[in-house]
């Protein structure tokens, strides 16, 4: 039995067997979790991370909660980190309700020899020229010529990890401040958990409980609000290679996400999705990518009023990785595959990590980092896959990272 | 009785809801009192939108009694003495109210009421009023009172001037657009009616919850277009 079969038995045996027990019971301290900060739940603040983080989720419905393959979508759920390789930088900017508001984001993500992800983030948006008034002599609502501005600021901290092939946990921190100029401000923080699993090749569960800290934000004022307890379910399926299918069921606020995505070709993505909230909401988007940068563009219709409609733009690079190719084995007849590099067949066969995870399934090495920073395992030489491996592999076809 | 040399003229424009004009006489030294002018019952400001047809009501008083032969009211220009005023509009000296009825074209236009005592004490009163001229529905001078607004310190006047009674709906965001409060008003409703309109909100959502402290976008909007915006902080 060559090393290959070894490790192709390895993996079908560990997907196959679901962790249930690991699933099972972390999605029971979530349940006890909540049930228990729905004591606490009053008056409830804003969280800004609601606007929706990513052109790319935004396009597909604001969906994102089990889709591993994108890096903006760690600030969903933290434990997205699946197609996420190495290190990389995202951003996004929007304004909203007729450029009221505008919101940028910044986000910056590193793989670590672990497996586990490590992201920071700043989300700010800001408003001014908030007209005060008084009441005339008419008794009429007039201006009294003073304004103020407003801005709020979220912070996260989230770090994921792959506790097993199919299972992977993430947890997420944020501070949250608002700031109401010379009338008052807040500061606070809580924290999401999240995990994802991997029951098939091309379906991914995700869970996120959001804000479990009973104390949100403490105002100035005295005023002390909750940031608004969440859960936010969602599946991933990948029925084709090209193609992407999200659903996301989102208790705060009540809502359900679904989107599409069409990888055209290499560099070129469209989307479309829909988002049932307090309206149904349609949102579409095209993904450009080019030697590792990516642009996304995504466009909201506002359901309850057409005006708010609005556009996302998105900005990220993280450094290409070159995946081997797989060719039918020449001394096979075709039945089997193995790796090609640019090199040609290679002596000694190296496979990044991402494809074939986590390390402990090759034997516990952890590889020296390659000039393209792809973690690799010296494995056999001239080895050959087998084509049930290849069809786990073609799941990566559809990379976001 | 007065005579024409002992008339004064005070043209006054503020925005205030009474008015006592000249001095002439000895004993009475002050002109009518001119209080509550209002537009189908609504209280009138200087360049307020109106309908084409309305009805002008206001309180002239005085200690000494109106002269109905000098008093007037003026159109555009075109005076009508009290004491010509036809049926449908009226001066009843005895609850001394005047009523007169507008019929005005679209555009711009001037009201001046003319009051005179018997000592010939004169109180004016002028109103530049707009007829909108049927285009786009508008809502101008769209604001809230107070602002910041503390729900559980009372209701947040949402105050609106319409070009013309529509009907429209109240609409709040917040702060990452998700829609927080709506309410439709049909037209000719209170708060849906040409001119000054204010709307009166509890600082709760749909789901009857009072909102959380932050920044709220309101939308004044009528067949699905937003026709007047403002932004509101809450802060309790």
């Amino acid at each position: 039995m060559t090393n290959y079969q070894l490790i192709n038995d390895e993996i079908n045996t560990k997907i196959s067997i679901p962790n249930w027990r690991l699933v099972i019971g972390f999605s029971f301290v979530i349940l006890i979790c909540l049930l228990d900060l729905s004591v606490f739940a009053a008056s409830t603040s804003l969280d800004p991370t609601q606007l929706g983080i990513g052109a790319r989720s935004l396009s597909m419905g604001r969906s994102g909660a089990a889709d591993m393959c994108e890096m903006g979508t760690i600030y969903i759920n933290p434990a997205n980190t699946g197609c996420f390789k190495d290190w990389g930088v995202t951003s996004m900017q929007t304004s909203l309700m007729q450029s009221d508001i505008n919101y940028t984001f910044l986000a910056g993500a590193k793989r670590f020899a672990d497996d586990g992800v490590l992201a920071v983030a700043y989300l700010a948006g800001s408003s001014f020229g908030i007209n005060s008034t008084t009441i005339d002599a008419n008794s009429r609502v007039v201006l009294n010529g003073s304004s103020f501005d407003y801005s709020n600021a979220t912070f996260i901290l989230s770090y994921g990890k792959e506790m097993k092939e199919n299972f992977r946990l993430g947890g997420l921190l944020k501070t949250v401040n608002k700031n109401l100029s010379g009338q008052g401000s807040a500061s606070g923080f809580n924290f999401d958990i999240g995990m994802t699993f991997v029951p098939k090749e091309n379906l991914v569960l995700g869970l996120v409980a959001q804000n479990l800290m009973p104390s949100g934000l403490s105002w100035g004022t005295g005023a002390k609000e909750n940031l608004p307890i969440g859960l936010k379910t969602g599946i991933s399926f990948q029925p084709k290679d090209n193609l992407l299918l999200n659903l996301d069921l989102d208790s705060s606020p009540g809502a359900i996400h679904t989107g599409i995505e069409w990888q055209l070709n290499k560099n070129l993505s469209l989307r479309a999705g829909a988002e049932s909230a307090t309206a149904l909401n349609y949102s579409m988007g095209v993904g450009i990518e080019m030697q590792g940068f990516r642009f996304d563009y995504a466009y909201l219709l506002d359901g309850n009023l057409a005006e708010n409609s609005t556009s996302y733009f998105s900005l990220s690079f993280a450094p290409e990785v070159k995946e081997p190719e797989m060719v039918p084995h020449e001394n096979d007849g075709g039945k089997k595959l193995q790796l090609k590099t640019d090199e040609g067949f290679p002596k000694e066969v190296l496979t990044p990590s991402i494809i074939i995870s986590p390390p402990s399934l090759l034997n516990g090495q952890v590889a020296p980092k390659k000039k393209n920073s792809v973690k690799i395992k010296k494995i056999a030489p001239k080895k050959v896959l087998k084509k049930k491996q290849f069809s786990q592999l073609s799941r990566k076809k559809h990379k976001r990272v | 009785m007065v005579t024409a040399s002992k008339m004064t003229s005070t043209n006054y424009s503020t925005a205030g809801g009474s008015l006592s004009g000249g001095a002439s006489g000895a004993g009475d030294n002050s002109g009518p009192i001119i209080s509550n002018v209002k537009i189908d019952s609504k209280t009138l400001a200087n360049n307020d939108y109106i309908k084409q047809t309305a009805t002008l009501t206001a309180t002239i008083t005085d200690e000494v009694g109106v002269s109905l032969t000098c008093s007037s009211i003026e159109v555009d220009g075109v005076k009508t003495l009290f004491s010509t005023l036809t049926s449908a509009s009226t001066f009843d000296a005895s609850a001394s109210t005047l009523s007169y009825n507008l019929n005005l074209s679209s555009g711009s236009h001037t009201i001046k009421i003319c009051a005179v005592d018997i000592k010939g004490n004169t109180t004016s009163l002028t109103r530049a009023v707009e007829v909108s001229s049927g285009g786009a529905i508008s809502a101008s001078s769209v604001m809230i009172y107070p602002n910041p607004f503390n729900p559980t310190a009372g209701n947040a006047r949402i105050a609106y001037t319409l070009n013309t009674a529509a009907d429209i709906s109240i609409m709040i965001f917040n702060a990452v657009g998700q829609l927080t409060f709506k309410t439709a008003i049909s037209s000719g409703a209170s708060g849906a009616t040409a001119g000054y309109n204010e709307y009166s909100w509890d600082g709760k959502d749909t789901g009857g919850q009072v909102v959380g402290n932050d920044l709220y976008f309101v939308r004044i909007v009528s067949g699905g277009k937003v026709i007047g915006r403002t932004k509101l902080a809450v802060i309790k």
